[in-house]
């Protein structure tokens, strides 16, 4: 597929940092391991930076994650990214895909509503019923594709798709090879070197589907957590929104201090006890820091088409609302305490927080 | 994945001119040990000065002794006269320490081997700002090594995930090679670096300073009265300020303090332990193989270090934990996992961050909770070790240590080995079984993983009391003396030991505002007598008085009763004791003073409702026990005219219940009065069966039998119920299956007769009953018998419901 990058919402990983994969490769003196793009230490780099040639990070947290994601990579197995919603899961799939093979664009996109054809091959009926089974006429899978190329393809929310979908990827991760068996009996395509899974998958969801023991075995496990570092957290938020605001080329006045209530607001019900050791209850809300990006991303936008550019607590504020009544009444009622007990106490020494305590409330006397 | 420049710090390390050499180390780590060995060989010192409290060098001459294995600790007791500043103090010593290393190869040497640092008791080894009083010192903390800015900056810099990981990279993993020199260079540089981040306020305020100025000062010494080359091994933190050593030569005061200091057998999980407060590198286990491994010991089998841990630890899986256990193809990725891992990083082979590292990966096909998750725990066991270590035979032990064994011996314990052995005990008929017993127990209290009591008399609630047997489980090992040694400074014999531990659990009590708990005070009392501890009866007999005096929870008072009576009892038994007789002596007076309190109390009870009676009943229950005794050794008289005015007085259906029962129980009244007042109160209740059943519910806690051996209580409750309508029978129905739960099936089955018997229905039909499989089938029988009859009678077949001509 053409990538025309002015014209998309999101370029892929490849596309954002193309400078970046150019200057790794060149200065890459690593042995890279068969159909690699990159060595593994570039590798490396490339997602959680290198000064000195400018290379930025671009995940946060768990360094040692990222060293077993690449090893498990360069073994026969394939890599299973698993945690709550918002971890970055995916981005870091993509990344490692864009490194690695230097395409992150293989990729199923797991839901209930993925077949065969999605996983293995299709066929171009139209061809099929004028030809018969020809390779012409054989629309392969992004699978396919990938084990053709010597790639990595990305199985997203592996454990949407059904159980029996799933298990297709068992023969193909330990095979390492796909027979078509209408081209004829020894018609196969066998996996080149390079070739690889990365799947992502939330096991405790609801409407996920059990994988197979069969099929757990040929991968590697990593759990990506939440950022439990306020510091590395607000760095990440200040970062990404930065990064959103330029390219709509908006500029706000966003003051450290919003961002930290923003963060300190998410990690206290995330761990569901504030920084100094208050319990709280947790809402069974989402929390990630893809949401508090979110938040931030909105409340700048406001302050700056239906405000004069200054990010507030009360912007912030009004947002939040949007995370927490996704999913229940009861959160509401989590939320409402923790507002009436802690942010209260912080809104006495705070301006920032005041106009965030104003916001909520006001909200809340509205629903 | 950088190496440090040595070049700086190098030239001042080997002081060739001085013929001077400082080693800077980690303790416990095998790569300072190994190049310490070469090194030492390569200089052949005259003098191996070591940092180490200078009261503890009498003991490297019994480290030296054959026989010694270790893991063992050299140990310094608090003074006694000196409470609460700081516990006992541990120099621990594994086969891989560069101090053991060094003392070794001096002696192989001939070299002079002296300890440098401050006597272990000196104040400045003491000034620790520590949570608690009694935790354990530690000559060689190294924190420094594991948090700080310079570690934090180091680690960001290098990728190493932490301070241990970051030790392990740099210079664990360089063990194999044979500059020394640069190694050192290394360390010392890397320390440096640590000290000048570090801030000179906590040096001062945590000793490290005077502590400094006492090895400079030996080191001059040594330097004085010099006899060839001088090596001076001490913890690289200290290395830079040793370095430029001068003129000043004044030990800090105190410097020659002495105290009792002892080498005993340790163990890796004790050592573990010991790391919680920054003993060195953690899991022993691991860095112990690792050390086999670079002397070339225990067999090569050709794989490596990391193979043989995997495989053993999988081993280990299958043997103990095989629900964790892993399949041999996950063994086989692990392996690799880990290589590729040491490759990524930069490491010449995998370490122990590798290692888990590749565990996690393979092996565990699930989400992991915040770094948690059994397999990986079972693995820090597993490296943790579990080497116990060893003393000849004969050697000097500390006071109650030598003690304990000795008086163990004269009961004729074994203590050989670390087997565990069982022992049978007749102790009330055998004077020497009751004193071993009363040992085992005072010794449940010292040192608890030496035995265990699998049974005999339950001191608490007086159960089995009458049991003749004790039956305990015992044996001798380093865990142990580890726990006498904790205890020592608290005494010089088991017993003192144990008198003074439960004062301190007096002093628990007073602390958490439990002084007015008469239970929890007799329980005490009731340990010490087990324990035979005449010396803490007065104490504790006297707590026990105020506890029952202040004590206004009825429950507690009685069940402080039963004990004392249980204890009474065993007292008397075993009178022949001496230690026995201080209690047998001291129980009577205390009895009477909790009985004529409980007497006191006992009128409250008119005050309970539904909702506190369930604590109500258990104090009559505990009562009943106590008062079934047919000679208490406590005065009756006031308790059975509290309950006399108890039974005058309107009160909670269910007490009133309780309070018959334990009328009649105790004679207070016959049972037939017992009986008729019963039957009263069931029919007064008639318009409200709920507080009917209730009553009975209350008899049956206490009394059964009063129920099954009186008919005309059960008429009583049979009329009640004939009261009711199905309705209201349904509702009564989950109370009277509690109430009736109490009655063993032989009396389910005489009630059963009785009422059967009242209804005219004879045994044949209850035989014929309890042929029906269930409740159901007899319901739709009845009705189709029902429906019988109504069509006879409408068919005018009238006469076929009477009897057969």
């Amino acid at each position: 597929m053409e990538q025309r990058n002015a014209l998309q919402l999101r370029p892929s990983a490849e596309a954002r940092f193309a400078d970046e994969l150019a200057a790794l490769k060149a200065a890459d003196q690593g042995r890279r391991p068969p159909g690699w793009a990159l060595s593994a230490r570039a590798v490396r780099s490339f997602i959680l930076g290198d000064s000195k040639l400018s290379v930025r990070r671009k995940f946060y947290g768990d360094d040692a994650l990222v060293e077993r994601a690449l090893v498990a990579l360069m073994s026969e197995q394939g890599l299973m990214l698993v945690g709550e919603p918002g971890t970055a899961k995916s981005m870091l799939s993509e990344l490692l895909a864009a490194a690695i093979s230097g395409s992150s664009m293989l990729v199923v996109q797991g839901s209930t509503g993925v077949t065969e054809d999605h996983v293995r091959y299709g066929w171009n009926y139209a061809l099929l019923i004028a030809e018969g089974p020809t390779p012409r006429a054989l629309v392969p899978s992004p699978v396919m594709e990938a084990m053709r190329l010597g790639r990595i393809v990305r199985v997203e929310e592996l454990t949407r798709c059904p159980p029996e979908i799933q298990d297709v990827l068992i023969s193909v991760l330990s095979e390492k090879v796909m027979s078509v068996p209408e081209l004829g009996e020894s018609a196969s395509v066998y996996a080149a070197p390079g070739f690889s899974v990365i799947g992502t998958a939330n096991l405790r969801d609801r409407g996920v589907h059990e994988m197979s023991s069969a099929l757990k075995r040929r991968f590697n496990f990593e759990t990506v957590l939440p950022l439990t570092d306020p510091a590395l957290e607000t760095e990440l938020i200040r970062q990404e929104v930065g990064k959103r605001l330029g390219q709509a080329e908006i500029a706000v006045n966003f003051p450290d201090e919003v961002t930290d209530l923003l963060v300190t607001t998410f990690q206290d019900l995330r761990r569901g006890q504030t920084k100094d050791n208050v319990p709280l209850s947790k809402p069974s809300a989402v929390m990630s820091t893809a949401e508090a990006v979110n938040i931030a991303h909105a409340a700048a936008l406001e302050a700056a088409f239906l405000g004069n550019g200054d990010v507030g607590g009360a912007h912030i504020g009004r947002q939040l609302q949007g995370v927490i009544v996704k999913d229940n009444a009861e959160d509401v009622k989590k939320v409402r305490a923790y507002v009436d007990h802690i942010v209260k106490e912080r809104a006495r020494r705070s301006k920032v927080w005041s106009d965030f305590l104003g916001a909520v409330k006001a909200m809340k006397d509205e629903s | 994945m950088t190496v440090l420049d040595p070049a700086a710090t190098a030239i001042r390390l080997f002081d060739s001119e001085r013929d001077l050499h400082f080693f800077p180390i980690r303790h416990h780590s095998p790569a300072c040990a190994l190049h310490l060995r070469e090194a030492l060989r390569a200089i052949r010192p005259a003098t191996v000065l070591i940092e180490g409290p200078v009261d503890f060098e009498p003991l490297i001459t019994e480290l030296l002794a054959p026989g010694v294995v270790p893991p063992v600790a050299m140990v310094a007791l608090p003074d006694g006269a000196k409470k609460g500043r700081g516990g006992t103090t541990y120099y621990p010593i594994c086969r891989h320490s560069p101090e053991f290393i060094a003392i070794r190869e001096a002696s192989e040497l001939g070299a002079t081997v002296r300890f440098i640092d401050l006597p272990s008791r000196h104040a400045a080894m003491l000034s620790d700002r520590r949570h608690r009083p009694d935790q354990p010192l530690l000559p060689m903390r190294e924190v420094m090594f594991d948090r700080g800015a310079y570690v934090d900056a180091m680690c960001a810099r290098t990728g190493f995930r932490d301070g241990f990981a970051l030790w392990d990279g740099l210079f664990e993993a360089r063990a194999r090679g044979t500059d020394w020199r640069g190694f050192f260079a290394s360390v010392g540089a890397y320390c440096s670096a640590l000290r000048a981040a570090s801030d000179p306020d906590e040096l001062q305020t945590d000793g490290t300073l005077p502590r400094e100025a006492m090895m400079r000062a030996c080191i001059q010494d040594a330097i004085a009265a010099r006899t060839g080359p001088i090596a001076v091994v001490t913890g690289g933190f200290h290395t830079p300020a040793l370095i430029d050593a001068q003129a000043e030569s004044v030990r800090p005061a105190g410097a020659a303090a002495r105290s009792n200091a002892w080498l005993i057998r340790y163990d890796f999980r004790a050592l573990d332990r010991l790391n919680g407060y920054g003993a060195g590198l953690p899991l022993p286990g691991f860095y112990e193989r690792v050390w086999q491994r670079l002397i070339g010991d225990g067999g090569e089998t050709g794989d490596s270090l990391t193979e043989d841990i995997l495989v053993g630890f999988r081993a280990h899986l299958i043997e103990s934990e095989p629900a964790l256990a892993f399949s041999f193809p996950t063994l086989r990725s692990m392996v690799e996992t880990a290589r590729r891992l040491a490759e990524l990083r930069g490491l010449s082979e995998p370490g122990r961050t590798e290692l888990f590292d590749a565990l996690q990966s393979s092996a565990i096909k699930e989400e992991i909770e915040v770094g948690a998750h059994p397999l990986l725990a079972a693995f820090t066991t597993y490296l943790q070790g579990d080497r116990l270590g060893d003393l000849p035979p004969g050697s000097r032990l500390p006071p109650l240590i030598e003690r304990a064994r000795a008086e163990a011996r004269s009961f004729g314990l074994s203590l050989e080995d670390a087997v565990a052995k069982t022992r049978e005990l007749d102790i009330y008929r055998k004077s020497r079984h009751g004193q071993t017993s009363r040992f085992l127990h005072a010794m449940r209290l010292v040192a608890p993983p030496f035995a265990e009591r699998l049974k005999g008399p339950d001191r608490v609630h007086g159960f089995r009391a009458d049991m003749l047997m004790e039956t305990w489980t015992y044996a001798w090992s380093p865990a142990v003396e580890a726990a006498l040694i904790e205890r020592a400074a608290d005494g010089e014999t088991v017993r003192d030991v144990a008198a003074t531990i439960l004062i301190r659990r007096l002093g628990d009590l007073e602390r958490e505002g439990q002084c007015n708990n008469a239970a929890a005070a007799f329980n005490l009392l009731s340990i010490a007598f087990d324990a035979g501890i005449g010396s803490a009866a007065d104490t504790l007999v006297a707590a026990v008085s105020t506890a029952v005096g202040a004590d206004t929870n009825l429950l507690r008072l009685t069940n402080a009763l039963v004990m004392g009576q249980a204890l009474d009892s065993r007292a008397k038994a075993m009178q022949s004791d001496g230690t026995v007789k201080a209690f047998a002596d001291l129980l009577p007076p205390l009895l009477d003073r909790l009985a004529r309190r409980i007497a006191e109390l006992l009128p409250d009870l008119a005050a309970v409702n539904a909702d506190t009676v369930g604590e109500a009943i258990a104090c009559l229950a505990a009562l009943a026990e106590a008062m079934a005794d047919p000679d208490p050794p406590f005065p009756a008289r006031p308790l059975r005219d509290a309950l006399q005015g108890l039974m005058a007085a309107q009160l909670d259906p269910q007490l009133t219940g309780a309070v018959i029962a334990l009328a009649a129980l105790i004679g207070l009244v016959d049972e037939a009065e017992a009986g008729r007042r019963l039957s009263a109160a069931l029919a007064g209740a008639f318009e409200r069966p709920g507080d009917a059943i209730r009553t009975l519910s209350g008899v049956m806690a206490l009394a059964p039998q009063l129920f099954v051996n009186d008919s005309s209580v059960i008429t009583a409750i049979d009329n009640l119920f004939g009261a009711v309508d199905d309705q209201g029978f349904l509702d009564l129905l989950p109370q009277l299956r509690m109430a009736f739960a109490e009655l063993s099936p032989q009396e389910t089955d005489k009630v059963a007769a009785i009422v059967a018997a009242a209804h005219g229905a004879g045994e044949d039909d209850i035989a014929l009953l309890q042929q029906v499989p269930d409740a159901r089938v007899l319901t739709d029988h009845l009705a189709l018998s029902e429906r019988l009859r109504g069509q006879w009678q409408a068919d005018g077949l009238a006469a076929w419901l009477g009897p057969a001509p």
